[in-house]
């Protein structure tokens, strides 16, 4: 509070020099001291411009073709404008910044987070994951799926012209792998929030009602997790036809044990106390209680195994699809571009190897989240 | 002791009913009628009208499913459609490789990955604490076949453009023995086993083995701050003795309990690793069969993985109470 | 007269901690010949059991024995020795048993191994023979069946019984000096008068220098032949325990006494020292105890007094100016009740 109180009073001494920041997103940030802040502000515009400026053809492009991919990209693009100037306007005009931190328990948890240093670069790490897939089209010159002219394309070792070097087929490594980026984090994205709430809702209810419905729905967890988690995903998706929409659901439907299980603990050990106590000898149902006291008790933990299953659940469908088993090619998966480059690993090392350290990078930098929210929300579990 | 022991094995049969009843349920609850899919041009009518009466399609659900647990229980596990043989006499060849390299990762996994644990608990914060950390995460990211794929590329394949480089350290890029394996001599080729052995074990368990240097490394340094080992210090006794004596012992009761989690996961890893270095193994067996649409080995495979698991469990339960005198007398 | 069994000069111990230097033990002086009880007293978290490990250099970094510190073992000094010399002195010549009995034990190993080890180490004895000596040591310190019980485990002794295996632990060498940290805290009454009269007994017997520590001055005075009273990690007064129960003379033991309970004390005139420790990252300036004391004046705040006197020494400004004795622990009791 005292901080907020005194940065509101030598404000009109720099009013000059704040309104001019305003033009340039995080020199606001920077003049005040917030370096990390205003640097991230920075290069996002930066990129932002860079994009604009040495992609402008394809962005226009954008309103010739009627593909999606490019109504993504330029909304992306727009976004992280917006955001930039936004944000650094807001800062500089001194409007009503959300300074004065409440001590609530996220905001605890948030400061502990941004001062651990490898967990923020894991977030810098997977926001530019996230910007580079998005604008994918404006990043690359070339489509994934078009074929190459096979005499003079095919194989060609990495280069300036291309990154990553070409496949089999005269396509761009580099343009494969940032559009196989979309599938893999989306499909993680979505098959872990399917499993979080299927989780949470089966971890709650065993949890609160206990006795045999918690007898009964742990044996089913005790089971799920004893199977091989790859087998049995092998098994249903070799029975029902590999695609996306199936393996989404079936990640989705197969991830949620180990959650069930963290979320019943956590409710376990919730139940006894007072607030729950309370709730109930007010008569309060016990689905009511559930959504109104336990879960956004549980929440914490609930992040944190969410984080580290994201991981998790790439690392599997990569496995899936260079099995074959996921998105079929021509479309391009990190999984499958791997499996894609296999036949030649001799003669074209790169096409197997850059998808994979993609995988590495992305897996990393959600381990790296995890465990830095792990530390800031749930003290007990730091290893 | 022997009362436990009893106990658990008793818990591991409704597990076990469990799994088979699940198999039971996707194979149910796939599209069509079961046979449906086995419709396609390799496959005869006959055999289809066969599969029908063996898997008395035409019955009422629940006999179908009593019918289904007797044939699984009593070993029973049908006719592989492609290979036109018992599905259990495939199984018996291809099981003792998987085991192979399962052991041989697991004897990896936990021989390094403790190694390492203690020596980062031991030197914790260290700079050699924090390049493993580091590594670890990297290593523990990592997807096992990919890994697979850059060992192959360089260990196998371009390691060969290096004059210099000795002979044993180029290793076999596929298969469980050389082409000419039938002619060596008995050493030979249990080096020639070995050999082929080395890739694909690492590929399996070294994301495994990251994750256990962590678990033993946090365990340890739990276990160090303890009162005993100040005990055991206050009585004299050298470091090495603390360490390898007293934490040691204290510190592995919670890496034995992860032993049951790492199973799975490994299992899991073989299908994929299998495949990779074209091992022929249950995995291989199980992708194979998928590609050829075999669906009667894809789920006895996934069967016996899943039987193996709670088998694991099993031992690794026993495993704990053998270390824990306190769960030993209880 | 030759050198005391034990001597411990100025000793110093602090933790460097990433937030501060926390000065746990800040000079602490004292003697202990062969067959003599001393008793610590002070308040928890005044520095006693940093100051027993720091004999043994147990400390676990950051903990560090500072420079210009000494203890001598007889004409050793123990401050040089190297690492190989201090682990043939503990749990040899110089042992250990801690307050917490539960925990101190290793759960699995057996209560027979932990004896033996001790012995295999220092005396090379061969597994039959520490064996033996093992189940010796349990009958001497009142373990029945003691063939059998070598066999169990820690987790099925009691609380009292973990105690005594700790202490034929220690005492399976012969030590010259026991040092017991709170031994008897963690016990019920009985059970830690049972204890008191084993040690008792077993000091008479072997002639051993013996270290207690306790916060329980009712402890101290039955066993301790003489003592020294700690506070935020210094020795405020040291004495026999005549003297010092009979006639403290820092405030801080005057007011450790009266919050002792004792028989023929009505409950209400039972008084605590009002206020706690400070932090030992930022001792009080001049005196330590100043601010908790009802006779500090301007002197005090400024200048650390020193401990005057040999054997019977006192760590206050009173002892200069005894004049501003008056008034005391009644008027600031009755202070802290309204
Ligand atoms: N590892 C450590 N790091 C930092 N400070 C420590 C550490 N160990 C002890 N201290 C500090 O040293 C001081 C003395 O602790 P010590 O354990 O010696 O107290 P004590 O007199 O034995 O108390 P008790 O009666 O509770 O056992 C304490 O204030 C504590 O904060
Ligand atoms: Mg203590």
């Amino acid at each position: 509070m005292n901080e907020a109180a005194a940065g509101a009073e030598d404000r009109p001494e720099r009013g000059h020099i704040a309104k001019a920041a305003a033009l340039v997103p995080g020199l606001a940030h920077l003049l005040e001291g917030r370096r990390r802040a205003g640097l991230s502000l920075l290069a996002l515009a930066l990129v932002t411009l860079a994009v604009l400026v040495f992609a402008i053809d394809r962005v226009a492009a954008t309103f010739t073709t009627g593909r999606v991919d490019y109504w993504v990209a330029l909304v992306t693009l727009i976004g992280a404008a917006a955001v930039a100037w936004g944000v650094g306007f807001r800062e500089a005009l001194g409007g009503p910044r959300a300074r004065a931190k409440g001590v609530s328990q996220w905001a605890i948890a948030w400061r502990e987070f941004s001062r651990n240093r490898v967990a923020v670069l894991g977030l810098y790490l997977m926001l530019t994951l996230y910007l580079a897939t998005l604008l994918a089209p404006y990043l690359t010159p070339y489509e994934p799926n078009t074929i190459g002219d096979m005499a003079t394309t095919r194989h060609l070792s990495p280069s300036l012209a291309h990154l990553m070097g070409t496949d089999k087929f005269g396509r761009d490594v580099f343009t494969r792998v940032l559009y196989g980026a979309r599938i893999s984090l989306s499909i993680g994205l979505i098959a872990v929030s399917i499993s979080v709430t299927l989780g949470t809702v089966v971890g709650a209810a065993s949890g609160y009602f206990g006795r045999v419905v918690d007898t009964v729905l742990m044996r089913f967890v005790d089971m799920f997790i004893s199977f091989p988690r790859l087998v049995l995903l092998i098994t249903v998706i070799a029975l029902f036809e590999p695609s996306i929409f199936t393996v989404i659901v079936v990640l989705g439907l197969t991830l949620w044990p180990s959650t069930a299980r963290i979320v019943r603990g956590e409710v376990l050990s919730l139940r006894e106390r007072e607030f729950v106590e309370a709730a109930r000898a007010l008569g309060l149902s016990g689905a009511r209680i559930i959504c109104r006291h336990i879960i956004p008790n549980v929440l914490g933990p609930v992040i944190v195994a969410a984080t580290l299953g994201l991981g998790n659940i790439i690392l599997v469908e990569a496995g899936l699809s260079f099995l074959g088993l996921s998105v079929q090619p021509p479309t391009p998966s990190w999984g499958n571009i791997i499996e894609g480059g296999r036949e030649y690993l001799v003669q074209a090392w790169w096409v197997s190897t850059f998808p994979g350290l993609a995988i590495v990078v992305t897996v990393v930098a959600f381990n790296l989240i995890g465990d830095g929210l792990r530390d800031a929300l749930d003290p007990r579990q730091r290893m | 002791m022997t009362t436990y022991i009893i106990r658990r094995l008793l818990q591991a049969i409704p597990l076990l009913l469990g799994i088979v009843t699940l198999v039971f349920i996707i194979v149910h609850a796939a599209p069509g009628d079961p046979t449906a899919m086995y419709v396609q041009p390799g496959v005869s009518p006959e055999v289809i009208e066969q599969m029908r009466e063996n898997w008395g399609l035409d019955r009422p659900i629940h006999i179908q499913y009593l019918s289904w647990l007797r044939s699984f229980l009593t070993g029973d596990l049908g006719v592989s459609l492609t290979q036109n043989r018992p599905i259990v006499a495939i199984l018996a060849e291809r099981i003792p490789n998987t085991l192979i390299l399962s052991g041989a990762s697991l004897l990896l996994i936990f021989a390094i990955g403790i190694a390492i644990g203690i020596v980062q608990a031991v030197r914790q914060h260290s700079r050699l604490d924090h390049v493993l950390t580091l590594g670890a995460l990297f290593l523990y990211s990592m997807p096992s076949f990919w890994l697979g794929l850059m060992l192959i590329l360089i260990l196998a394949y371009k390691v060969h453009l290096l004059e210099w480089w000795p002979a044993v350290l180029k290793f076999p890029a596929s298969g469980m023995t050389g082409v000419d394996y039938d002619l060596m001599g008995g050493w030979a080729k249990l080096g020639d086993r070995l050999h082929h052995l080395v890739l694909p074990s690492i590929a399996l368990g070294v994301a495994s083995a990251a994750s256990v240097a962590r678990y033993m490394r946090s365990s340890m340094l739990e276990v160090i701050r303890q009162d005993y080992i100040r005990t055991a210090r206050a009585k004299g006794l050298s470091e090495r003795t603390v360490i390898l004596k007293h934490a040691l012992k204290n510190a592995l009761l919670p890496i034995v309990t992860l032993l049951g989690l790492y199973i799975p996961f490994l299992f899991s890893g073989a299908v994929l690793v299998e495949y990779v270095f074209s091992w022929p193994g249950m995995g291989r067996t199980m992708v194979d069969a998928i590609y050829q649409r075999d669906y009667p080995l894809v789920m006895a495979t996934t069967f016996i993985f899943a039987v193996f698991v709670v088998i694991a469990n099993l031992i690794a339960d026993i495993l704990y109470a053998v270390v824990d005198p306190r769960i030993r007398y209880e | 007269m030759g050198a005391p069994l034990l001597r411990v000069e100025d000793l110093r111990a602090y933790f460097h901690t990433a937030d501060g230097v926390v000065r746990a033990v800040d000079g602490v002086s004292f003697s202990l010949e062969p067959g003599e009880t001393l008793g610590i007293v002070g308040e928890s978290g005044c520095g006693k059991t940093v100051a027993c490990l720091s004999i043994l250099r147990l400390l676990d970094p950051p903990g560090r024995i500072e420079p210009g510190s000494r203890i001598m073992l007889r004409d050793r000094e123990l401050t040089a020795a190297s690492e190989e010399e201090m682990r043939s002195v503990r749990g040899n010549e110089i042992s250990m048993i801690f307050q917490e009995p539960m925990t101190s034990l290793n759960p699995v190993w057996t209560i027979g191994d932990q004896i033996a080890e001790t012995l295999r180490r220092h005396r090379r004895a061969r597994p039959a023979e520490a064996r033996r000596r093992a189940a010796e040591m349990l009958r001497l310190m009142g373990i029945g069946f003691p063939e059998q019980r070598l066999d169990e485990y820690p987790h099925q002794f009691s609380g009292g019984m973990r105690q005594r295996a700790m202490l034929a632990m220690a005492l399976a060498c012969d030590p010259s000096v026991l040092i017991a940290d709170e031994p008897t805290t963690a016990l019920d009454v009985t059970i830690q008068a049972e204890i008191l009269d084993l040690l008792a007994g077993l000091q008479e017997r072997l002639g051993m220098g013996l270290v207690f520590v306790s916060h329980d001055l009712g402890v101290i005075a039955q066993i301790a032949d003489r003592v020294i009273v700690m506070y935020a990690g210094q020795v405020v007064e040291s004495g026999t325990a005549d003297e010092i129960f009979r006639r403290p003379r820092h405030p801080y033991s005057e007011g450790l006494l009266r919050a002792t309970p004792r028989v023929g004390r009505k409950m209400q005139q039972l008084s605590v020292i009002p206020g706690s420790v400070a932090s030992p990252k930022l001792w009080p300036s001049g005196c330590r105890f100043h601010p908790r004391c009802p006779y500090a004046w301007d002197r005090c705040r400024e200048e650390l007094p020193v401990l005057r006197g040999e054997a019977r020494a006192v760590r206050c400004w009173l002892e200069e100016e005894p004049a501003r004795r008056t008034g005391g622990w009644d008027g600031a009791a009755l202070a802290e009740d309204r």
